[in-house]
């Protein structure tokens, strides 16, 4: 009964696998074709609108990317909900917030703005994830390469991007969970490639905001941190990319650490919070329209948050193995 | 031709009205006694509204077939109330694979070549509304909700859009 049953799974698996695997090929040499995604992203001059959807979220931004006098420049103008306009040169990224009448000023940090979303080193995607070709699409109206990276352990998603079949621009990138499923989708509707842009639709469209408050990020470190933490469950390839020492309005108290790592695809942020009397037992959740889990717990005086685009168990398992020893004086 | 296949033939041309009128009143008092054949019946029906369904909804079954084979093989399996536990002989065994095969072949051509569905796409299934974020123990959907901003505030993934910028989640030293 028992062999009866493996041979009826064996016919299913073997025309769902088959299926599942026509049209994938190996890439001789992925090195070489992601760094032509990069250079794509960074070396062309393109505009266009794209749209980033989350579940049921769904936003659009208008963007244009050129190099004038030979310095590359991006500007996106969010088109739905609250207007944002983000400007980057390459001394730093302007975030302005109109309705607040506020800046967020980033330098010396880098994030990604699609489609650049394949940085250097190279090297480190291929220890993590393999590199595939599995068909073409149409994206926009062009024909595009679909390229997947698959995910070498269950702790990190998988992703697969579309690049022009002509000029290797990624025209969409996807997000998949453990099951295969779209968690996060960033696409162009349009876009065109060409001459460089005017300088004036590099610059931004508020210039009443040099009145405006300006909010420079990252925030330093504390001086100095009452504790060591350790993370015996990191999972291998997440580098810690940031830790700085904030306060936020909508959580009282004394400031916390925020400790963010990053694979090169996928991120997850750990806090840390001196607890001031409160309570905190164990929660973790899936969050609902998110590739995000959550975990939130206690470690001796503390409450342990870790975020990130990961699987929940891997969130789960990085805050519960954490420890957290004070210094005594 | 052994007599489960020629039954199932027969079964076959009924539904599709080719069975001679002499046979069918036949064919359909078999049926009533015969359990393998109302299974066989059952599985005919399932196929062909899974083929003639234009309307079929983007449950995807390919996908799910898929995970159930990598989550727990054993359910596509008979249970024991439809087969018991008698050993079934080599005819019996062939007529189950055969049905299986056929469930699985109209099931991925159907996914696959639905109009308007490339066919070189994986067809991914529509994702299904997670279970909403667990709430209790002090920690509320706001709590969450700021440590999730503080998070594509910092990620360098985030895409800039997505942070949010409500007074209260600008980090501020």
């Amino acid at each position: 009964m028992k062999a009866f049953g493996k041979g009826i799974v064996s016919i299913i698996s073997l025309l769902v696998c088959g299926v599942g695997q026509a049209g994938t090929e190996s890439v001789s040499d992925p090195l070489a074709l992601l760094s032509q995604l990069s250079h794509a992203a960074h070396d062309q001059s393109y505009s266009g609108t794209y749209v980033v959807q989350r579940g049921s979220e769904i936003e659009s931004s208008r963007i244009v990317h050129t190099h004038i006098h030979g310095e590359e420049l991006t500007r996106i103008e969010v088109l739905d909900g609250r207007p944002r306009e983000i400007i980057r040169d390459s001394k730093e990224t302007r975030c302005y917030y109109p309705i607040q009448h506020k800046i967020r000023i980033e330098k010396g940090y880098t994030r990604r703005l699609f489609p650049a979303l394949i940085e250097v080193p190279y090297e480190q995607y291929l220890r993590f994830y393999e590199v595939s070709r599995v068909g073409m699409n149409r994206v926009a109206g062009r024909e595009c390469q679909r390229i997947l990276l698959r995910a070498r352990d269950r702790q990190r998603f998988d992703h697969e991007f579309c690049a022009d079949a002509n000029t290797d621009l990624i025209l969409k990138a996807v997000t998949y969970d453990q099951h295969h499923e779209p968690l996060e989708t960033l696409l162009f509707t349009e876009v065109s490639e060409g001459d460089s842009a005017s300088p004036e639709l590099l610059k931004s469209t508020y210039p009443e905001s040099n009145q405006w408050k300006k909010v420079f990020f990252p925030p330093p470190v504390a001086d100095h941190l009452s504790y060591q933490w350790s993370i015996p469950a990191l999972p291998s390839g997440f580098g810690q990319v940031l830790q700085m020492s904030i306060q936020s309005s909508a959580v009282p108290g004394a400031p916390f650490e925020h400790l963010v790592f990053s694979d090169g695809l996928s991120s997850f942020s750990i806090f840390i919070k001196p607890l001031q009397g409160e309570g905190f037992h164990p929660v973790h959740a899936q969050l609902q329209s998110s590739a995000l889990s959550y975990y939130s717990g206690t470690v001796g005086q503390h409450r342990i948050v870790v975020v990130g685009e990961m699987p929940q168990e891997v969130v789960t398992a990085i805050g519960q193995s954490m420890t957290i020893t004070e210094e005594t004086h | 031709m052994v007599m489960e296949d020629m039954e199932l033939e027969r079964l076959s041309a009924a539904m599709d009205g080719e069975l001679d009128d002499e046979r069918l009143p036949r064919l359909l008092g078999g049926c009533r006694h015969d359990p393998v054949l109302q299974e066989s019946w059952y599985a005919f029906h399932l196929i062909g509204e899974t083929l003639r369904d234009p309307q079929l909804p983007p449950v995807h079954l390919h996908a799910r077939v898929a995970q159930a084979l990598k989550d727990e093989p054993t359910v596509l399996v008979p249970g024991k109330s439809s087969l018991g536990s008698v050993p079934l002989d080599g005819v019996t065994q062939r007529r189950w694979l055969a049905m299986a095969a056929a469930i699985a072949v109209v099931v991925l051509t159907t996914a696959l070549l639905r109009p308007g569905l490339p066919a070189a796409n994986p067809v991914i299934a529509q994702k299904e509304p997670s279970a909403p974020a667990l709430i209790e123990n002090g920690v509320s959907d706001k709590d969450i909700q700021t440590f999730v901003a503080l998070h594509r505030q910092g990620s360098p993934l985030s895409e800039f859009q997505t942070v949010d910028y409500t007074p209260q989640t600008i980090a501020q030293r």
